[in-house]
């Protein structure tokens, strides 16, 4: 059977029961019939792993790892360990895929043997039956086989591409190229973005990689106990950052070209889990941002090229002064108007100091009449 | 279905000797996410066979052929078939810099954008370009969020070409305005200020994005230029054709002060100073008096300054009475 096991598929269930039928049933009606179903179970108490020996004795292509450790990061690596097929496939049990996904993945990947493939998704509301497709391409950006690492000639696009959402479960995988490349999953307890650095060292690492217009896997959006909305996993992220440069420290030749993407990628993940956080946990964090961005650009890994502006003027405000930017998204997500004070606790001589030469300069360099106005301007929105 | 980032609409009419040029330039973007359509617009020499070349080389070329219709016929095509998220406009026989749709699609990403409005190159150098063109291309960086008529009017590289533009698919959409099919001239004045009230961010740039061939012998911007007396009627209709659509939308009253102003601007000068025969300035004086009734132009007179007031005496001289 290993000859011609054509997809592995891996998926790592934990306490799954009311998805786990229409997940494995979806994988069992796949048009393309060589695959083999490797299921990594956690230790789940609510019936889920029954369910599954029910699937498995009535089909051999299924077959089931018991994890000791309750790790979505260890369940992958055994599943891809234990995996025999040419290309590696990721179906988390909360979700659900199209007939034909494995199939057409699997024909574009054999055909120009790629290392990895990657189609969109659905965002899948079940309570409303809602599918909102999602695309990661357009068909510009499909019609070419590329190397993320040297095929970018705008540094902008790069950092898009590498930005285009990690969902590792939409692609599937050489199996040589993840183990040469030495791919491993950061073994971090429970499910907490491990997504994150695979994904990095997989786009970092790949010669041949096409991307598809398609969308295959419906992404439920609507599991409570999911890691996405579980706002207690406060610096998973970070531990995801730091695995990244572990990796990047390895591999010197890399580590040169992309450590301001990776930067730049960071900014994006911690605004996004710095947003989620609960209020009480939001001034720890940005605490811990300010730390790392002033490591960064000491260390000159930012390249102020890939931000947009603002994204940058926000990364020094963080830098000088986190609580002044927790109070100033805390008022921007109220749609409050929020005079930023980059000097706290400045006393009136000094400022007096400051705006005066301040004044001094926008005079020599903008004119009377600028001058004026803006003095205006900020007398209006009262912001001297 | 995610369209491409930006795209390029170029349309062609016999330009043999200047599409490889223009259309190696696309290719060469440093932006790779961007497809080129080229709306060959029935030429007879052999740019559609340049065009067929380039398409079979790269799939991101998607040329379309129609009957001679015009090159407004082409750019609307070109809009109709477009699927990026921005639309520039390329002539055939100007060519892009390598990093244009980079940066366009970079300032697209710094803020919520409608409109933006880059700077160019002018070649040939001699016979010496213009001196307009100068004061049109003289752009300073800054963003103006929510119309109001100086976007239009006081900035020089508003009007009136559209290739130094990019337009944000949503807002075309969103404004459902298409090139005048009917007129010779001024299609891209008429485009520029049927959309730009109706555009709410507006990003200037000064990076020379665009190489613009101003000189073209035989062209037919240079032909246009010879005959005055037929070149201002054409203005005249063009400035019929915007008042009809200004009313229309309501922003005739809205904006009439910096209108009428713009209107003298672009009428009322050139018909006192080049230079005509007194039948043909009658004629278009006559033209102009029309425009002015129909559409109660002279409620505006007002908020002119004295210098249009002057032109406006002279041209009209019952509206001095207002």
């Amino acid at each position: 059977m290993s000859e011609s096991v054509r997809v592995s598929v891996v998926m790592p269930s934990l306490n799954v029961a009311p998805y786990i039928r229409q997940c494995v049933e979806s994988v069992l009606g796949q048009t393309l019939r060589d695959i083999e179903i490797i299921c990594v179970d956690a230790g789940s108490t609510d019936g889920t792993l029954e369910i599954l020996e029910e699937y498995a004795r009535g089909d051999s292509r299924i077959s089931i790892i018991r994890s000791d450790r309750k790790s979505y990061g260890y369940q992958m690596n055994l599943g891809f360990d234990a995996a025999k097929g040419e290309y590696l496939g990721i179906l988390e049990t909360d979700d659900y895929a199209e007939p034909e996904m494995f199939e057409r993945l699997y024909r574009a990947a054999s055909a120009e043997k790629l290392d990895v493939v990657k189609a969109g998704f659905y965002f899948y509301y079940s309570r409303e039956e809602r599918n909102e497709p999602c695309p990661i391409a357009s068909d510009v950006q499909a019609s070419r086989v590329f190397c993320p690492l040297t095929d970018f000639t705008s540094p902008l696009e790069q950092v898009e591409f590498f930005n285009i959402k990690p969902s590792i479960w939409s692609a599937i995988y050489r199996r040589d190229f993840i183990r040469e490349a030495g791919i491993r999953f950061h073994e971090t307890p429970g499910a907490s973005f491990q997504d994150t650095s695979f994904t990095f060292q997989v786009w970092a690492q790949a010669k041949r990689v096409r991307l598809m217009t398609d969308c295959f896997v419906h992404y439920r959006q609507d599991n409570e106990a999911s890691s996405v909305n579980s706002p207690g996993k406060v610096y998973c992220v970070c531990d995801e950052y730091e695995e990244i440069q572990r990796f990047l420290d390895r591999r010197p030749e890399l580590k040169g070209r992309l450590e301001p993407v990776m930067c730049r990628l960071k900014y994006d993940t911690y605004m996004w889990n710095y947003d989620r956080l609960s209020d009480e946990l939001k001034p720890a964090f940005a605490q811990r941002m300010a730390e790392e961005y002033t490591r960064d650009m000491q260390d000159g890994k930012c390249e102020q090229a890939l931000y947009p502006w603002y994204k940058w003027n926000t990364l020094h405000v963080i830098m000088k002064t986190p609580d002044e930017f927790v109070r100033w998204r805390a008022a921007e997500k109220a749609g409050v108007p929020y005079e930023i004070n980059m000097f706290p606790g400045e006393s009136f001589p000094h400022k007096l100091k400051r705006k005066l030469i301040g004044g001094y300069h926008c005079l020599k360099d903008h004119g009377v009449i600028y001058t004026w106005n803006n003095l205006m301007e900020k007398v209006r929105r009262r912001a001297l | 279905m995610l369209g491409p980032k930006i795209s390029v609409i170029i349309p062609i009419y016999n330009v043999e000797s200047y599409l490889a040029r223009c259309l190696d330039s696309c290719l060469k973007q440093t932006l790779y996410d961007i497809e080129i359509i080229c709306v060959d617009d029935g030429s007879t020499d052999r740019s559609a066979g340049v065009l067929e070349l380039y398409a079979q080389a790269d799939s991101r070329i998607r040329p379309i052929r129609l009957e001679n219709s015009g090159v407004s016929a082409a750019r609307n095509a070109g809009l109709r078939a477009a699927r990026g998220q921005w639309v520039m406009f390329l002539d055939a026989d100007d060519y892009l810099e390598d990093v244009a749709c980079e940066r366009v699609w970079r300032e697209a990403q710094e803020g919520p954008t409608d409109i933006i409005v880059f700077g160019a190159y002018l070649f040939p150098q001699a016979p010496e370009p213009d001196a307009w063109y100068g004061y049109v291309f003289r752009i300073y960086t800054h963003r103006v969020n929510g119309f109001e008529p100086k976007v239009l009017f006081d900035t020089p590289c508003a009007k009136p070409f559209i290739w130094h533009k990019a337009f944000s698919a949503e807002l075309l959409k969103r404004a459902q305005v298409w090139f005048d099919e009917h007129i010779g001239l001024g299609e891209d004045l008429t485009f520029l200020m049927e959309i730009f009230p109706q555009a709410q961010y507006f990003a200037f740039i000064p990076d020379q994005l665009y190489h613009y061939r101003w000189f073209r012998p035989n062209s037919a911007m240079q032909q246009a230029k010879r005959d005055n007396h037929a070149r201002l009627r054409k203005h005249v209709a063009v400035a019929e054709g915007i008042t009809r659509y200004w009313q229309s939308q309501g922003w005739l009253e809205k904006y009439k002060g910096p209108y009428v102003n713009w209107v003298v601007d672009f009428l009322f000068a050139d018909v006192q100073k080049l230079d005509l025969t007194d039948a043909e300035r009658e004629d278009l004086l006559g033209e102009i008096r029309k425009l002015c009734d129909e559409y109660h132009l002279a409620e505006g007179y007002r908020a002119l300054d004295a210098h249009h007031r002057r032109l406006w005496k002279k041209t009209i001289p019952r509206g001095a009475s207002v």
